[in-house]
């Protein structure tokens, strides 16, 4: 998702318009991305934070059936397939060798599935892992490997299409998309979507837990036709937008003049002190670790402390979560957007199925729930963005690339552009300045370092901590719960850890404590 | 009343820490830490900006 | 070890795995591998009575793109690699707990296995102001790949990162990041460069240590001969347009469409060292050059440097389109590097002469 925020970033600065196949293309890519990491991060990230194995040893496997086929009518659901996992687990467990799963919070009260639940997630969690397996197989089609997928290419993609040829995207390889992502709403709509609403239903306190601020931001994203995705939202299938304090009644527009980062509890300075913020083009990076000498038990956190290799991006000084929940709330809220009405009648069907008013969603379990719902949207979405491919390229239009300012030598000396992006974990942006044919100035700030980073320099908390007061902790040696507030956000801390400018950086010393 | 520290925050991407107060039973502050950086910006200036996407699709 | 009992296929049988399937397994490992067939009744009989090794899957500076690698893996699949052939008693990204109780699932293992257990290494480790651009539980990421990794049987780096720095070493390299063999020393040390590493390559490392007790053989730069001992020229579906003299000269232009020889835009396939040619990605399903991008040259140390601007012509050499051309390319590369470089060239070298006897195509099966 980096790759498609620098290409459009680069194209944003030169001014390349890129052809509507590459529109298209880049949409599926980034729709099967989602399709992809939600239910892994449903299943494999954050599902154990739910689901208890060890309760799934004493499961009825004949009640496991029932259950699974109450609410939904996935074919691997007899008693026989349910007693077939247990058996696998069963003999797992006996090898004494537990593995991953081996210290973990087995047993813990706020565990609260019954046995049966347990086991059907169990086996999804097994199934998924197959499953995730095939579906990203649309990344190789479209961008010939995954992960890091390598078709981009400034001003288009670099895989050509042809219905006639045998060495690119042609009818055949089309066909193999449409089995792929066939494949994926299939396993969304009867497998993802109705365990994320049994495991909702057993949790619901977990709608009032985890809220935070209540400040929503998504850039939109999945441009529906040709045209800087950028500079026109109204292309979007996914709404750009703002929402403040929980008032779903109005949604404010993005200025990204107004983003800026505090440094002032990460371990950089600034040249004007580490009090003010700076917006992207101005950002400055000089790394100053003040932490404690490892090895350390823990932080300094002190008021006037640092602590964090993120800095806190801030939209008109205010804090802002980022991610699904931020798009589908958006999406809910712009009856004008594209993908509105698809997002309106599943985040409907989702609170009438649980019971509960849409107040539920500024939550743990909302955060939840919009990642599936999302995918839900997305994995519709892209099977007719799919038959938009096909259309067009019977129309004759096998362009791919738009080549006229390939050469750096027919760029301007100087010229300046950002990009915007939506990524599983939440809103992107790329700023990048250009200076006779190379980067002069580059600056990402990613979703996880809008929801991760730490205190501002009003002292505002970044959304994880805000959220995460308030959680019940039974045992704080056992801290399950917070576990659960913090993977509902789908941590990237690989992506948020890196923010840096690149103009006139030094490198300097660093003092240890 | 207690101070705990969870490191590593695990079935995530990337290295993430936890420090939390914990007061009756529940959570009274938070601090969330990201204890690793690579300084991949740094690293573009100079290069061709179609190199760009390339670089970081590895953020 | 505990599970003295049962060896993978035993296990595999309790899990409803069929004979015949395991067996398709076997020979499609013998085949990854590059072994004669006659090779494959021993990585059975190894298979059949093996038992679950522990294995430490370290993350330092990285972005999961091995870890997601990993969960790519078909030959074994992942969950078969989980549960049946390797106790995976340490991955942040899988693990169930968190924070103490996972800094006691490592410890457990370094100290009930010491000596014995295997690490695969994902990502670079900073040395600059004592480490502190890596820390994990409050230690250092150096800390604990030296005391973690010195105590291993051996260490496998997946990715180009954990081999020779990556892109966190690429210039300026801001944190003075290194590969693990820099820092770790006395252990056998085997890498799979690659942004990111290809999961066959992984799991038919694994299969090649329980099945003969020993590493593949490697190049200089310590990567298994099986998996970088041809370039991705020599075995690259769009050699013939290269020899041809066709070339894609636009993107998108009609060679683009034929599927022509990517060259002229930028390939790095001449002087790249990988089997992507011959495994693929995902499963068979496509790779960078058979997709219509050039190679970058990801499996060679400091591509991001050497290889780049990813765009650029590979040194220009007369007379396109005859077989000794790519030789020259390759010595032309080499050249042109030379100074910071000059043990890749000595490598290239010598990989140039080392190139498997056996190319096996590695059968791809739709489900």
């Amino acid at each position: 998702m980096h790759a498609v925020c620098s290409v459009r970033a680069v194209e944003n600065a030169l001014g390349i318009e890129i052809p509507l196949n590459a529109v298209i293309m880049r949409n599926l890519i980034e729709a099967a991305q989602y399709i992809q990491d939600h239910p892994v991060h449903f299943y494999h990230l954050h599902a154990l934070d739910w689901v208890d194995i060890v309760s799934a040893l004493s499961a009825d496997p004949a009640a496991t059936s029932d259950l699974a086929q109450s609410i939904s009518d996935w074919p691997k659901s007899s008693t026989d397939y349910f007693a077939a996992v247990q058996a696998k687990v069963k003999a797992f467990v006996e090898t004494g060798q537990l593995g991953p799963f081996a210290n973990a919070y087995w047993g813990h009260p706020a565990y609260k599935l019954p046995p049966e639940a347990n086991l059907m997630a169990v086996a999804h969690y097994l199934e998924a892992l197959d499953w995730q397996r095939d579906i990203i197989r649309i990344h190789a089609v479209l961008g010939s490997k995954n992960p890091h997928l390598q078709t981009y290419l400034v001003g288009g993609m670099a895989l050509a299409v042809d219905p006639n040829s045998p060495a690119v995207l042609n009818i055949e390889r089309i066909s193999l998309l449409t089995k792929l992502f066939t494949k994926g709403l299939e396993f969304v709509k009867q497998v993802y979507i109705p365990d994320l609403l049994a495991v909702a239903s057993f949790y619901k306190e977990w709608a009032s837990l985890g809220t935070g601020h209540g400040n929503y931001l998504a850039y939109g994203d999945f441009p529906l036709g040709v045209g800087d995705p950028t500079t026109h939202p109204e292309l979007l299938y996914l709404p750009r937008g703002i929402i403040l304090n929980k008032d779903l009644s109005t949604v404010h527009p993005v200025d990204q003049s107004k983003i800026a980062e505090y440094v002032t509890h990460s371990w950089y300075e600034y040249a004007g002190g580490d009090g003010t913020s700076l917006h992207p083009w101005e950002g400055e990076t000089r790394p100053k670790y003040t932490g404690p000498q490892p090895p350390y038990k823990f932080l300094n956190t002190g008021e006037g402390d640092k602590y964090s290799w993120l800095k806190s991006p801030r939209y008109e000084d205010q804090p802002m979560e980022v991610g699904p929940l931020a798009r589908m709330l958006v999406a809910y809220a712009s009856p004008d957007a594209p993908g509105h009405a698809s997002v309106k009648e599943k985040v409907d069907a989702v609170l009438a199925h649980l019971d509960v008013g849409p107040e539920a969603l500024f939550s743990t379990l909302g955060r939840t729930a919009a990642r599936g719902i999302e995918t839900w949207v997305i994995a519709e979405a892209a099977l007719e963005w799919l038959d938009q491919l096909t259309a067009n390229l019977k129309t004759g239009d096998l362009r791919v690339h738009s080549g006229e300012l390939w050469d750096p030598s027919k760029w301007p000396a100087q010229a300046q552009g950002f990009g915007m992006t939506e990524a599983p974990r939440g809103a992107l942006g790329h700023w990048v300045q250009i200076e006779d044919g190379h980067i002069k100035h580059y600056q990402c700030v990613v979703p996880s370092t809008w929801n991760a980073g730490p205190r501002d320099g009003n002292g505002q908390r970044g959304p994880y901590e805000a959220a995460l007061i308030g959680t019940p902790v039974a045992d704080p040696e056992q801290p399950l719960e917070i576990l659960r507030t913090v993977h509902s956000f789908d941590p990237c801390m690989a992506c948020a850890a890196h923010i840096v400018d690149a103009e006139g950086q030094e490198i300097v010393s660093i003092k240890i404590q | 009343m207690a101070k705990i520290a969870i490191d590593p925050v695990t079935r995530i991407e990337g290295h993430l820490r936890i420090e939390a107060q914990v007061d009756g039973g529940q959570v009274t502050d938070a601090w969330s830490s990201a204890t690793m950086w690579r300084g991949i910006e740094t690293i573009l200036q100079g290069r061709d900006p179609r190199d760009a996407w390339y670089f970081t699709q590895r953020i | 070890m505990p599970n003295e009992a049962g060896g993978l296929r035993e296990t595999l049988a309790q899990r409803g795995v069929s004979r015949r399937d395991f067996l398709k397994f076997c020979s499609a490992m013998t085949a990854v591998l590059a072994l004669p067939p006659r090779y494959m009744p021993r990585v059975v009989e190894a298979l059949e009575t093996a038992t679950r090794p522990p294995l430490l899957w370290l993350e330092y500076q990285d972005c999961a793109g091995n870890t997601e690698s990993l969960l790519r893996a078909s030959k074994p699949t992942v969950a078969e690699l989980i549960l049946d052939v390797l106790s995976l008693d340490y991955h942040e990204t899988v693990m169930a707990p968190a924070g103490h109780q996972a800094e006691k699932s490592l410890m457990d293992t370094v100290e009930a296995y010491k000596g014995q257990y295997l690490v695969v290494v994902e990502g670079s480790i900073p040395t600059k102001d004592g480490g502190i651009y890596c820390t994990i539980g409050g230690h250092t990421a150096l800390d604990l790949v030296q005391e973690i990794g010195g105590n291993a049987a051996a260490i496998i780096t997946v990715g180009t990162c954990a081999a020779y720095g990556g892109i966190p070493a690429a210039a300026p390299n801001p944190t003075d990041a290194v590969g693990v063999r820099d820092v770790v020393k006395g252990v056998p040390i085997i890498n799979l460069p690659g942004c990111p590493m290809n999961v066959q390559n992984l799991t038919a490392v694994i299969v090649h240590y329980l099945t003969f007790g020993a590493w593949p053989a490697t190049d200089q730069l310590g990567r298994p001969l099986f998996a970088y001992g041809s370039r991705i020229h020599d075995d690259c579906e769009r050699r013939a347009h290269f020899d041809a003299g066709q070339f894609v000269e636009e993107w998108g232009d009609e060679g683009h469409r034929k599927g022509w020889c990517l060259y002229k835009m930028g390939c790095k396939g001449p002087e790249t060292f990988h089997n992507c040619p011959i495994v693929r990605w995902n499963d068979g399903t496509s790779w960078p050059v058979g997709a219509g991008h050039g190679c970058v040259g990801c499996s060679e140390p400091a591509f991001w440097d050497t290889m780049s601007p990813f765009y650029r012509r590979l040194p220009s050499v007369p007379g396109f389109g005859v077989e000794a051309t790519a030789d020259k390319v390759g010595l032309g590369i080499v050249a042109g590097v030379a100074g910071a470089f000059a043990l890749h060239g000595v490598a290239s070298a010598v990989r140039a002469k080392a190139r498997p006897l056996n190319k096996t195509k590695v059968e791809v099966e739709e489900e």
